[in-house]
């Protein structure tokens, strides 16, 4: 009710990493992941590690919502060691594979506590416009990704009044069977489904139209940062290049 | 004066209102009206300006009719305050600096210019209800509905508000507040009862609370000041209604 | 039930760039049963009072007792027995409904108490009937009620497991004349008969003045006053708090400058029959 969790929403702030266009954000992200999925270079992911620190200290966001994602991903670091143990990879191969995971997830992180849901829309659309021989709805993508995005802080919203509803009336959940638990998690589903469903009426009713174009008032300017990350990511794709001989 | 909002139910309801009204409709069934006016309905013929409302040019009319409704006081679409009041203009495609403008005006007006960059669920709910209705009125349509929500201002709050509604009317303005709450009736020059989905009574304000009988039967009230002014003119004490604190007891020691 | 607030304080979002302070200070003591009102304009703080006698949420500084039990040294089956005996209601009532029939929202919660089918029944009819509504309702989707329906039934959901402390957010917003003449009703009978401490929380004076027992005025996260209802009589502070004063002491006030002597009278037929004895 006060502060709702700010896990995976927006976070109102300004900050140097609040202020980048969105489009160079995207297209840094994408790098990235290129980067990631093609290479095992120790130095290539060592810098990105450290570029994601650096973002995540310039954006002026709380360590711990960050630390959240990080540590709820435990289970899956363990699962990677028995996994590089089996196939007799050593220590620091899954050092580079854990640092994978970690890159991308915080990465992520940055960028949806530092973008608002209509940069990202805007962001989306303006990129895949530059696809335009494939004859993609660019809109219609850019709404079902943003409304993956952000479907799960929206049930950790819809979670969160439902205990606060079951507690004032006299209702521990915690003392529920499992049986009942399942039942309430369908409950909970349920009304995450009609909640995003009025906040579509919502938007319907103030004009919002699939089909119709739109401008995006927050789009911030190309600026001295926008360029210099872009750069940082673009000397990164070069190292890639020379490293696997193709120049 | 020519009608521009014309209503008809079957034969249960029929209204018409013009330009520069303000309507309180008020009754057990404010919300099935509310319904209709926003999903079309077979029977019902609404006419807007001299375009009748279908499902085809829903844009259009929502363009000149906006409305503020109770059950999303806590439905955002925006992560901001700005980003909430600019939505509208953004769905019209108005450059970034026609934006500007209207939006640092308004938002001195309404007294929250100091609000903008705060994130929507920390307002108070005064707060939330003028930015919902800036939002509504920033794309300047010529009718707008509120449903229930002015009853969650502050008394300071609430007199600003009723200023900015006169403001809307005197310039051609349609408001119609479809409340429970009596005294917001006398801000209005017109009153429509709606009662079992049936129209029971439509009218100026002051003929409206006159029906004293009426209004029993259908258990709906009468702002203080009209119900103190109807006993003493039963006993005789006055001979006419006098709407303020200071006029009523000027009239008693005279 | 006693409730006792000692300088608690109140922030949320600590350390963090979005800080903000909901409560500052505020102590006080209800010890008998009866109807209190904390009254203040929005953002003053009155829902977190609600949430923290609700053991929603713990203080940041301060301690509340509730009933015996410290918030400091409270088990976690302490807190199951004392949450059976508060109820709240929310402000928007849309948001403590779960279910997709009225029935099974009553019912919800005291389905895991174990009664059997035709008591229950009878309980929900009974809770039902205290804030007149009619069996018509039963099988309705709670997210279809309008405003008034939707208020009664949240009502009636805390009614069901008779709680000793009701807490009500903003009841009478978006009420009739009518229903607020039969909420007063059931409060005096909830007061008198059954013993139950009723706090409101509320910015409607008018409503306020005429069944509570005593006020709390908030003000920008701060206790200002509190007494009898006679404060709500001194206008100043009531308006400095951003309120409107009740209708009737308005009135009264300004029949008082012409240099008479009117009494503060706790409904309207009395103020009638007051200023008809004065004039003539």
């Amino acid at each position: 009710m006060y502060s709702r969790n700010y896990y995976g929403s927006f976070y109102p702030i300004t900050s140097k990493i609040h202020k980048l266009n969105p489009i160079v954000k995207l297209i840094n992200f994408i790098i990235m992941i290129l980067l990631i999925i093609l290479t095992n270079d120790k130095e290539i992911h060592l810098y990105l590690s450290m570029f994601v620190m650096i973002m995540i200290l310039l954006s002026y966001v709380p360590i711990k919502y960050y630390f959240n994602t990080f540590y709820s991903l435990r289970y899956i670091y363990l699962l990677l060691a028995f996994i590089c143990a089996y196939f007799g990879l050593g220590f620091s191969d899954y050092l580079v594979y854990v640092s994978k995971i970690i890159i991308f997830i915080l990465y992520l992180n940055v960028i949806v506590f530092t973008t608002s849901p209509s940069e990202t829309i805007y962001s989306i659309e303006k990129f895949l416009n530059l696809f335009n021989f494939l004859n993609l709805k660019a809109v219609k993508i850019a709404s079902s990704i943003n409304g993956l995005l952000r479907y799960h802080p929206l049930y950790m919203m819809v979670k969160n009044d439902v205990m606060l509803a079951s507690s004032v009336r006299g209702i521990n959940i915690g003392l529920f069977s499992v049986k009942t638990k399942i039942r309430l998690n369908k409950k909970i589903r349920e009304l995450t489904r009609i909640r995003s469903k009025e906040m579509n009426e919502c938007a319907e009713l103030r004009l919002y139209d699939i089909n119709k174009h739109r401008t995006n008032f927050r789009t911030n300017k190309v600026g001295f940062y926008d360029i210099l990350f872009l750069i940082f990511h673009i000397v990164l794709l070069y190292m890639y290049a020379t490293l696997e001989g193709l120049l | 004066m020519k009608d521009y909002f014309k209503y008809r139910y079957t034969t249960d309801i029929e209204f018409n209102l013009s330009l520069k009204t303000h309507v309180a409709i008020i009754g057990n069934s404010g919300d099935f009206f509310l319904d209709t006016l926003i999903n079309n309905n077979d029977k019902c013929n609404i006419f807007i300006g001299d375009k009748e409302y279908t499902p085809e040019n829903k844009f259009y009319i929502r363009k000149l009719m906006s409305f503020v409704l109770y059950k999303h006081l806590n439905i955002f679409v925006g992560e901001t305050v700005r980003d909430e009041i600019v939505f509208g203009l953004e769905s019209l495609a108005f450059t970034k600096n026609e934006i500007n403008e209207r939006v640092n005006s308004l938002s001195r007006r309404f007294k929250l210019d100091n609000l903008l960059e705060k994130d929507p669920n920390s307002l108070g709910s005064s707060d939330k209800v003028k930015m919902k209705i800036l939002s509504s009125l920033i794309i300047k349509p010529n009718v707008l509905v509120l449903d229930n929500v002015l009853c969650e201002l502050d008394y300071v709050d609430k007199l600003l508000i009723f200023d900015i509604l006169k403001e809307y009317t005197d310039n051609e303005g349609v408001v119609i507040n479809i409340t429970n709450d009596m005294e917001e009736t006398l801000e209005a020059s017109r009153i429509i009862i709606i009662h079992d989905n049936k129209l029971a009574c439509d009218g100026k304000t002051i003929s409206v609370l006159n029906e004293e009988k009426l209004l029993k039967r259908l258990g709906l009230g009468m702002p203080f000041i009209v119900e103190l002014n109807k006993y003493l003119m039963d006993y005789g004490i006055i001979n006419k209604y006098y709407l303020t604190n200071e006029k009523l007891v000027g009239a008693l020691w005279k | 039930m006693e409730i006792i607030f000692d300088k608690v304080s109140f922030v949320i979002n600590k350390n963090t760039p979005l800080e903000k302070t909901i409560l500052n200070t505020i102590s006080f003591s209800i010890t008998e049963s009866g109807i209190y009102s904390f009254i203040g304009a929005s953002n003053s703080g009155k829902t977190a009072i609600g949430d923290l006698i609700s053991l929603l949420y713990k203080p940041t500084r301060g301690s509340i007792k509730i009933g015996g039990y410290k918030n400091s040294r409270l088990k976690k089956k302490d807190i199951n027995n004392l949450k059976s005996k508060i109820g709240y209601v929310f402000k928007n009532p849309y948001s403590m409904f779960i279910n997709d029939t009225v029935s099974k929202e009553i019912s919800y919660a005291i389905d895991n108490f174990g009664y059997k089918k035709e008591s229950k029944e009878k309980r929900i009819l009974e809770s039902l009937k205290l804030v007149e509504l009619d069996e018509s309702y039963l099988e309705k989707n709670p997210f279809d009620l309008n405003i008034t329906d939707a208020k009664k039934l949240a009502l009636a959901c805390i009614l069901i497991y008779n709680p000793k402390i009701i807490i009500l957010d903003e009841i009478t917003n978006g009420l009739s004349v009518s229903d607020k003449n039969k909420l007063i009703r059931l409060f005096r009978m909830l007061k008198n008969k059954y013993r139950k401490t009723i706090i409101l929380l509320s910015k409607d004076t008018s409503f306020c003045y005429q069944i509570t027992d005593y006020v709390y005025l908030l003000s920008y996260t701060r206790l200002i006053d509190y007494g009898t209802k006679d404060l709500l009589e001194n206008t100043n502070i009531i308006k400095n708090a951003n309120l409107e004063p009740p209708k009737i002491v308005s009135f009264v006030n300004a029949y008082n400058k012409k240099g008479r002597n009117l009494d503060y009278y706790n409904n309207i037929l009395d103020l009638i029959k007051g200023v008809y004895r004065d004039v003539f």
